[in-house]
């Protein structure tokens, strides 16, 4: 044993980040390059990745920060941040999130760590919350259908648009917004409107709509400034004209008042923000869409259902998805994949805590706080004018609002500006008595005199009685239930414990990149620095945020060679509209405003398709020849064809086959000889980042999916944040900013929020910072390597689909299962039903090739996790073998009657033709670690044609 | 005087079939009119549209039957009293979930509502990330008299509550 001391900075930096976030270390690395002939990671790149769009510059970024001095570094940010009170309103609200959902639901990886539910079996307890979150909206919404989540309110608003297009009987074109909508909603609804040939019309609902060809109007219920208007009478009309009527709603409003279902509309959206879940300065926040049964097949985003398993027991999974872009495409309702399920989840405990009774209570506090501050300013001689409230209301302040909102700045609020003349003042949750005798004081002087204490018992609210809610809601026991802390908390792990996340076992979802989402990335979002900002407050109270978002921006644009970065869009399929609408604004600035055809590969993710059609562009398919590489024969001919019109094409580097295409510069090269704008799809940045860059290598624009690459947790299906990178002619064209006036002007907003999903930012700034150059580099070395790996242990078992001519694939493989299938009649869904026995969630299934698995196991994954995930699958093949010689029967064998429950394991009678023991442990390490699927195999046909999207009667559940 | 013949023929499929068809019609100055060939887990289908100088049709068949010995040929004189007047057009788009029996249910309703089928292809695929199993169904129909196709569009809704229809006119 050696007695050389280490020297105190080898002791110092012993503990790096890199070597907690990447899996394997050196030795495990070594034994897998070896197994590939390889002796490096650098030998392995220089195989893999071509060397023509190989970085040349050394990546802008620093050495990598450890744990506590990131920690620190964003705790000096969030300082510069001031937190003052902000009553601002517009759709965000104060709220007290309980600290149970904090710790259980927010900062649990049990919940964070889970993936979109493909996967029922597997993903019973989130899809509960889920369900219980639609029935939530339904409920106070009045209306029959509820979705699972939207991205926030004003894209909501713009869906709700060309939902009344899709399914309105009117031939009119206008969608008429209706003035008092909160401005980001009108915003976001107008940049939606310019690519799909609807003209929209903004005024008063009341007045102006007689004359109008109007396919749908959009309300705000009650109206930014406050009013509650009594829309009945619109709805009539509106629906004599065929129009659809769709109205953004607050939902805590909806305790109290008629809700948009019973006064005639046909579509409601809003935010669930106010039920405890941090502002954020704008994000992530769950919105909610609610529709009539009718629109079923209309209604965008995901959709829980209840089914039955195998057992004829009820069961939970995704219903039709055949609205959906992964199935539809460019025909899709919509190009929403990710949305925001983690925040849903705790917008959806919050009521199953508070209970109808508890949420009512809150809205009736909200409402009087609200009363009794208007009543004594009326009584200091201010003129409220707003008729009607809930928890907004607007003064007359005579060409004194300037003075009124910096006296309140003083005493630590932020009031609402609306202009010279008038302020409005939104309350919220946690206002306390104290709080409306300071902003009396801010308007009536310190020596007002007045007192919450004796002004309460002179005030009425008021809500017109017309418009008093009279309908029950929230009646289903998993709302009246879980009141006691303890109840809750059981409830939550109960529902956690039926899930597999990342904190189990490793998901190796090809195209997601499941890495590890590091706490110390984490932490900071529960700052109340960071957590408790107002997406509208004054700019100058945000410079720790300005900070950070110029900070993180840079990074991205060294990590993918992009000269500028928009962090607005907060999904990846958001960020492939925003850039589609750059390139389009960018041609049109250069008065080739016809060009509109746009080149997407067959392989290509269904939001390609489905974001170039809501940019207002025609899809045009290119081939891929029989390796899954872009046919150049097939492009050029595309080119030549549509060469005049070429607006863009969206390519995917790596392509969707997990190749490195050499051809990838001249495919640039030939789309910008034609005059077409590149765009590169970056859900596969995690293979080149640092080797790499798109924005050098021929691509103009790209997103980036922070959820993926970025390490920004997946939450269920959100929040996600795919920011997008674009080169220098193209910055002038990215998203602008609803409510401030210094963003980009020639594009408008596509999210509510300027930077999106600002709350999430610090996770992938610590990602980066911690990792630092090396540690980047080394990520994706390790990502390549670890697939490569995957695929050498299992092509002699499967065959894999596609690779490069040295046999080598990128940070993920395709594994083709059609053989298997027509020789034995096991199909992917059985391969990946029995996974779930051998404690995995099955891979990437049937894209982009119907029949395979894609299989991407990320730099987070240690070499024996990956071993023991190919020990299941060369298990499982075995298996297949033995059902392919006749020792197995074609039907009753473990595959087909995967996953096995432990109540059919236990049961008294078994039936089957192999024993137990092979069903629930096929290997004997499940023996000491062993995940049960709580359901058997979900009947999808059952699900979708008895479609059930919210909480059914317990008597439902009894078993069957 | 030109007659018009309808063939079909199906069988195992190999390398030549239509390159062997197409050279017969031609040494009996034939012209090929209009086609559907189809070839599905290694058997092929095709139905034929031809039109031959009446002298040399018998001929025709014969040489056709003699040199495509391994396919099931059946040639029938084509009713030209039933071609199509101005019948309004569309094409259909179908996806959903795969359940047994319903291109009979799709047909019997096509029928019920006007609609006679010009074309139908349909797969069965694995659907991406969840691996249900989707049925997907491309129509082109056309629409007798007094029918409309909102009528038709409303009832294959109907039908299938998880059934998407697209329609395009076509």
């Amino acid at each position: 044993m050696s007695n050389t001391r280490l020297s105190f900075e080898q002791l110092q930096n012993s503990d790096r980040f890199q070597d907690r976030h990447i899996g394997p270390d050196s030795k495990e690395q070594q034994a897998m390059l070896e197994l590939l002939g390889l002796d490096s990671l650098q030998a392995l790149i220089d195989k893999v990745v071509p060397e023509s769009i190989r970085r040349q510059d050394v990546m802008a970024i620093d050495e990598g920060l450890t744990e506590q001095q990131s920690l620190r570094a964003l705790k000096a940010m969030a300082s510069r941040n001031r937190l003052l009170k902000s009553c601002i309103g517009m759709g965000y609200y104060n709220t007290f999130t309980p600290p149970t959902i904090q710790r259980n639901i927010l900062e649990n990886p049990a919940w964070y760590t889970a993936y979109t539910p493909y996967q029922a079996e597997i993903s019973q307890g989130r899809m509960e919350a889920m369900l219980n979150f639609q029935t939530m909206v339904a409920e106070l919404s009045g209306l029959q259908l509820a979705n699972a989540s939207m991205l926030d309110e004003a894209t909501a608003c713009a869906e709700a648009m060309t939902l009344c297009q899709r399914m309105s009987k009117s031939k009119g074109k206008i969608f008429f917004v209706a003035d008092d909508c909160h401005p980001q909603n009108i915003d976001v609804v107008k940049t939606r409107a310019e690519t799909l040939d609807i003209r929209i019309v903004t005024g008063n609902p009341l007045t102006d709509l007689n004359d109008l060809d109007i396919f749908g109007v959009l309300l705000q219920y009650p109206g930014s400034t406050g009013e509650i208007r009594d829309y009945r009478a619109l709805c009539e009309l509106a629906h004599e004209k065929k129009a659809l009527v769709a109205v953004a709603a607050d939902l805590l409003s909806l305790t109290l008042l008629t809700p948009p279902g019973e006064f005639g509309a046909d579509v409601a959206v809003g935010n669930t923000q106010r039920f405890g879940v941090p502002l954020g300065y704008g994000g992530p926040h769950a919105a909610y869409m609610a529709t009539r049964d009718e629109y079923k097949r209309s209604m965008p985003g995901r959709l829980i259902g209840l089914s039955i398993d195998s057992h004829g027991n009820p069961a939970y999974r995704l219903a039709l998805q055949t609205r959906e872009q992964h199935i539809r495409r460019e025909k899709a309702t919509s190009n929403i994949c990710t949305a925001q399920a983690l925040l849903a989840v705790m917008a959806s405990m919050y009521a199953v805590y508070h209970g109808p009774a508890g949420l009512k209570k809150i809205a009736q506090r909200v409402q009087l706080s609200t009363a009794i501050l208007a009543h004594g300013l009326e009584l200091s001689g201010f003129s409220v004018l707003t008729q009607n409230y809930f928890d907004t209301i607007t003064l007359d302040v005579s060409g004194e609002a300037e003075q009124y909102i910096n006296r309140a700045v003083a005493s630590g609020y932020n009031l609402r500006k609306l202009n010279a003349d008038q302020i409005s003042i939104a309350l919220d949750e946690t206002i306390s008595t104290q709080d409306i005798e300071i902003l009396w004081q801010v308007f009536a002087g310190d020596d007002c005199g007045l007192s919450v204490a004796e002004l309460e018992n002179e005030v009425n609210p008021q809500i017109p009685e017309a418009l008093q809610r009279s309908s029950v809601y929230l009646t289903h026991p998993v709302f009246n239930t879980h009141h006691s802390e303890t109840e809750l908390m059981r409830y939550m792990r109960h529902l956690a414990d039926k899930d597999l996340a990342l904190d189990r076992a490793m998901i190796p979802l090809g195209s997601c990149t499941m890495k590890l989402n590091a706490v110390a990335e984490l932490m900071p979002v529960s700052w109340p620095e960071f957590g408790g900002m107002h997406p509208y407050a004054p700019l100058d109270q945000a410079q720790g945020y300005a900070q950070l978002i110029e900070e993180l921006e840079q990074l991205l644009c060294a990590a993918t060679g992009y000269d500028a970065v928009s962090l607005q869009p907060n999904s990846g399929a958001q960020g492939e509209y925003a850039g589609l609408l750059a390139i389009r604004a960018y041609h049109e600035s250069r008065n080739e405003g016809h060009r509109d055809v746009c080149l997407i590969p067959a392989s290509a993710h269904g939001t390609n398709p489905a974001s170039a059609q809501m940019a207002g562009m025609k899809v045009v398919v290119v081939s891929t020849d029989q390796h899954g590489n872009i046919s150049l024969p097939d492009l050029k001919a595309r080119l030549e064809k549509h060469g005049d019109q070429l607006s863009a094409i969206m390519i995917t580097y790596p392509s969707t086959h997990g190749v490195f295409e050499a051809s990838v510069v001249e495919v640039c090269e030939l789309v910008h000889q034609y005059g077409g704008q590149v765009y590169i799809d970056g859900a596969n940045m995690n293979a080149m980042v640092g080797i790499c860059s798109p924005g050098k290598f021929g691509g103009d624009v790209s997103h980036l999916n922070l959820h993926k690459t970025f390490a920004i947790p997946h939450g269920g299906g959100g929040p996600g944040v795919g920011p997008i990178g674009v080169v220098e002619h193209l910055k002038p064209f990215l998203p602008g900013y609803s409510v401030f006036k210094n963003g980009p002007q020639h594009v408008g907003p596509v999210s509510g929020a300027p930077w999106g999903s600002a709350g999430v930012l610090p996770i992938s700034w610590a990602y980066i910072k911690m990792m630092g150059r090396e540690g980047l580099i080394q990520a994706t070395q390790v990502a390549i390597l670890n697939a490569n790996y995957l695929a050498h242990r299992l092509k002699a078992y499967f065959p894999v689909l596609y690779s490069d001519p040295n046999g080598m694939v990128a940070h993920e493989c395709i594994l083709d299962l059609r053989p298997i299938k027509e020789q034995t009649g096991i199909s992917v869904d059985d391969i990946a039903k029995r996974l779930i026995d051998y404690g995995f969630h099955a891979p990437t299934m049937s894209f982009p090739v119907p029949g395979t698995l894609m299989i991407e196991p990320t730099e987070s994954e240690s070499k024996q996790e990956i071993d023991r995930f190919c020990d299941a699958m060369i298990a499982i093949k075995k298996e297949i073998d033995s059902v392919q010689s006749g020792v197995m029967d074609k039907t009753d064998n473990p595959l087909k009657n995967a996953p096995h429950t432990v109540d059919a394991v236990t049961a008294d009678e078994w039936g089957h033709s192999y024993s137990r023991s092979l069903a629930a442990y096929p290997v004997a390490s499940l023996r000491a670690a062993k995940y049960w699927s709580p359901v058997g195999r979900v009947d999808n046909v059952y699900g979708d044609k008895n479609l059930v999207c919210s909480c059914p009667a317990i008597s439902e559940y009894e078993t069957a | 005087m030109m007659k018009s013949l309808v063939i079909t023929l199906n069988g195992d499929d190999r390398s030549g079939i239509v390159e062997s068809l197409s050279k017969i019609i031609v040494q009996h100055q034939g012209e090929w009119v209009e086609s559907r060939m189809a070839n599905l887990s290694g058997k092929f289908a095709g139905i034929l549209l031809a039109k031959l100088p009446e002298e040399n049709c018998d001929t025709f068949k014969a040489t056709l039957k003699a040199s495509l010995q391994d396919l099931n040929i059946t040639i029938e004189s084509a009713d030209s009293s039933k071609a199509q007047n101005q019948q309004q057009c569309y094409k259909l788009n179908l996806v959903g979930q795969d359940r047994p029996g319903i291109i009979h249910r799709i047909s019997s309703l096509l029928v019920k509502n006007g609609a006679t089928v010009e074309d139908l292809e349909s797969e069965v695929i694995d659907a991406s990330m969840s691996g249900e199993q989707l049925f997907k169904a491309n129509i082109t129909l056309c629409l007798a008299e007094g029918y409309t196709i909102e009528a038709l569009g409303e009832a294959l809704e109907q039908l299938a509550n998880e059934l998407i229809v697209d329609i395009e006119l076509g």
